[in-house]
C-alpha cells in the first residue's frame, strides 16, 4: 500500500517536473516567443549573460566602449556603444532610460544616416509612429501608414542594452518569400506583321494583384511581415495561409530538435504590420533585392 | 518459474517509464538556467530593476547632454540631404508623381511608367519594356522633342526597323510639348494618349499629362533630382 502511494507521488512529481520543464524551455518560447536570438548581442554581452558578476561590475564593456566613443568621433559615423560603465556611479533609473533612449535615438539617426550614402532605397520601419517610409539618399519617397503592429515578446523583452546593439545598424534582407512576385513581368512575341499587331492590340487596364503577405528574413535573426489590411479568401487566403503557418512548423521543429540535442536554436524574433494593400506591393517592389532596413522602435 | 517472472514483470514494470522520465529530466533541468540565459533572454526578465550602480553608469547627465548633442548634429545632417532645388518622386506602382521642393509639395499628379513587359524579337532577342528605378538627374530639356524612333517600336508594331536615318524615324508628335532627359534613353515627357495616364503602359519613360508636364518642365532645371521607385 505505501509502495502504490509512492509509486503514485513519484510519477505525478516527475510527471509535473517533466511539464514544467517542456514549458518553460520548449512550449513556452514558441507560445511567446521570447528567446533573445544569440546573434543581437556582441560576445562581451554574451559572457555577461551567463555571468552576473562580470556584468554588474560592467569590466569587459568598459574598454570596448572607450573606444566606441573614440570611433563616434571620427567623421565615418560607426555604432556608439552604450553607457560607460565604470565601479561606481549614480543615477536614478529614470535617469538611465532617459539615457538608454537618447542613446537609442542617436543610433538610429547614425544608421539611417550611414544608408543615405548609399545608391539604392531602403526601408526606415518606425514602430513607435507606425509609419513605414522608403527613404533613399536620405529623402522620404513614400510613407505609409502601418495600421497594426505585432511584435514578438522576444523583442520586448530584450534587455535596453541587448536592444541598442540589436538594432544600432541596419539588417540586411537575406532573403524573402512573397505571394506576389517583385517585377511582373509579361512576356510578349513580336508580331508577325501589322495585321497581327492590330489584332493582338488590347486596351490596358490597372492590372489586378493577388493578395499581398511578405515575410522577410533580414539578418541578425529578425523576420518582418509585411501583410494586408484587406481581408483575403479563398485560394489567396490558403497561399497566405501556408507562409503564415511556416514559420509556426519551423519553431516546432526546432523545439522537436531540442528535445534529442538539449540545445535549441534561438527563436527568430518576428515584426508584423499590416498596411494597406497598395502599400503593401509598394514596398515590396520598390526596394532593391538586398536592401537594408532601420528598425524604430 | 515462469510465474515468478510474471509477477516480478507485474511488479517492476510501472517504474520503468518514471525512471526513465526520472533520469532524463535532471539532464535537462541542469542544463535549463544557462540554456535560458544565453538563449532565451530569461536574465532579461528578472531585471527589470536598473540603476546606474547595477550597471555601472558614470557622469549620466554628461552623457545625457552629449547624446542630446549628437542628435541635434545627425537631425541637421540629415536635413542637410534635402535638395536645395525642386525634385520630382516617381512612384511606378501607383503611376503617380510627386512634385517636391525641400519637404514642401508643389503639385501631385498621374504619370504613365513602363508596362514591365518583354517583347521577343523574331530573332529571339528579348527587349525589356521597364521604368528604372533610383535616382537620376534630369541631364537635358527640350521643347517640342523630336523622337527618333528605335528599332522596338516599329517590330513591336509589326514592321521592319528602316535604316538608322530613315524618315520613319521622326516623330515630332508623340513626345507631346517637352521633354526632361534623364540618361539611358529614358525621359519624362507628354503623351498622345492622356486616358491611359494612371496605367502602366510605357516603354520605360515616364509619360505626364500636358498641364503637369509645363510645369514640371519649368520647375526642374537641369541637374534636377528624379527618384523613381
Amino acid at each position: 500500500m505505501a509502495k502504490k502511494y509512492l509509486f503514485w507521488t513519484l510519477t505525478t512529481l516527475l510527471i509535473l517536473i517533466a511539464g514544467y520543464v517542456l514549458t518553460s524551455t520548449v512550449i513556452l518560447p514558441v507560445v511567446n516567443k521570447n528567446p533573445l536570438p544569440e546573434a543581437a548581442l556582441p560576445s562581451a554581452e554574451v559572457k555577461g549573460e551567463n555571468n552576473a558578476k562580470k556584468q554588474e561590475k560592467g569590466e569587459n564593456t568598459s574598454k570596448k566602449n572607450e573606444k566606441a566613443d573614440k570611433n563616434s568621433k571620427k567623421t565615418s559615423v560607426k555604432v556608439q556603444s552604450v553607457p560607460e560603465p565604470e565601479e561606481a556611479g549614480t543615477g536614478s533609473e529614470d535617469d538611465l532610460m532617459k539615457l538608454f533612449e537618447l542613446k537609442k535615438t542617436e543610433m538610429l539617426l547614425r544608421a539611417q544616416y550611414n544608408l543615405s550614402s548609399e545608391d539604392s532605397i531602403y526601408l526606415v520601419l518606425d514602430l513607435i509612429n507606425k509609419v513605414a517610409t522608403l527613404e533613399m539618399k536620405g529623402i522620404p519617397l513614400h510613407d505609409s501608414n502601418i495600421k497594426e503592429v505585432w511584435v514578438s515578446n522576444s523583442i520586448k523583452m530584450f534587455h535596453n542594452e541587448a536592444l541598442l546593439h540589436w538594432i544600432a545598424q541596419p539588417f540586411v534582407l537575406k532573403n524573402a518569400v512573397a505571394t506576389i512576385v517583385r517585377v511582373p513581368f509579361i512576356v510578349k512575341n513580336a508580331p508577325k506583321d501589322t495585321i497581327e499587331a492590330n489584332k493582338s492590340e488590347v486596351l490596358p487596364s490597372a492590372r489586378k494583384t493577388e493578395d499581398v503577405y511578405i515575410v522577410m528574413n533580414f539578418e541578425r535573426n529578425l523576420q518582418l511581415v509585411i501583410q494586408q489590411s484587406e481581408i483575403s479568401d479563398g485560394e489567396n487566403k490558403m497561399r497566405i495561409d501556408s507562409l503564415r503557418n511556416s514559420y509556426v512548423k519551423r519553431e516546432i521543429d526546432k523545439s522537436i530538435k531540442a528535445l534529442s540535442t538539449l540545445k535549441r536554436e534561438a527563436i527568430m524574433p518576428k515584426i508584423v504590420i499590416t498596411v494597406p494593400k497598395s502599400d503593401a506591393i509598394i514596398l515590396y517592389r520598390a526596394l532593391p533585392q538586398k536592401p537594408r532596413m532601420v528598425l524604430k522602435m | 518459474m515462469e510465474t515468478e517472472d510474471k509477477s516480478w514483470f507485474r511488479k517492476y514494470a510501472p517504474w520503468i517509464i518514471p525512471v526513465l522520465i526520472g533520469c532524463w529530466i535532471p539532464t535537462i533541468v541542469l542544463y535549463t538556467p544557462d540554456y535560458q540565459n544565453a538563449a532565451y533572454g530569461m536574465k532579461s526578465f528578472f531585471t527589470s530593476t536598473l540603476n546606474a550602480k547595477s550597471i555601472g553608469v558614470r557622469n549620466i547627465e554628461k552623457q545625457i547632454q552629449s547624446s542630446k548633442s549628437n542628435i541635434a548634429a545627425l537631425e541637421n545632417r540629415l536635413n542637410e540631404l534635402l535638395p536645395d532645388k525642386p525634385y520630382i518622386l516617381i512612384n511606378t506602382t501607383e503611376n503617380r508623381f510627386v512634385l517636391r521642393n525641400s519637404k514642401d509639395t508643389l503639385r501631385t499628379g498621374m504619370c504613365s511608367t513602363g508596362k514591365d513587359e518583354i517583347l521577343i524579337y523574331p530573332n529571339g532577342t528579348r527587349k525589356p519594356f521597364k521604368t528604372p528605378k533610383g535616382l537620376f538627374t534630369v541631364q537635358l530639356k527640350r521643347k517640342n522633342p523630336v523622337w527618333t524612333k528605335p528599332d522596338w517600336a516599329f517590330i513591336e508594331e509589326g514592321l521592319k526597323p528602316p535604316s538608322a536615318h530613315a524618315a520613319e524615324r521622326y516623330d515630332e508628335a508623340t513626345l507631346g510639348a517637352y521633354a526632361l532627359s534623364i540618361g539611358d534613353g529614358y525621359m519624362l515627357h507628354g503623351t498622345l494618349y492622356q486616358r491611359f495616364l494612371g496605367l502602366p503602359v510605357t516603354h520605360g519613360c515616364v509619360r505626364l499629362g500636358d498641364a503637369d508636364l509645363e510645369v514640371i518642365f519649368n520647375t526642374l532645371d537641369k541637374g534636377a533630382k528624379v527618384f523613381i521607385y
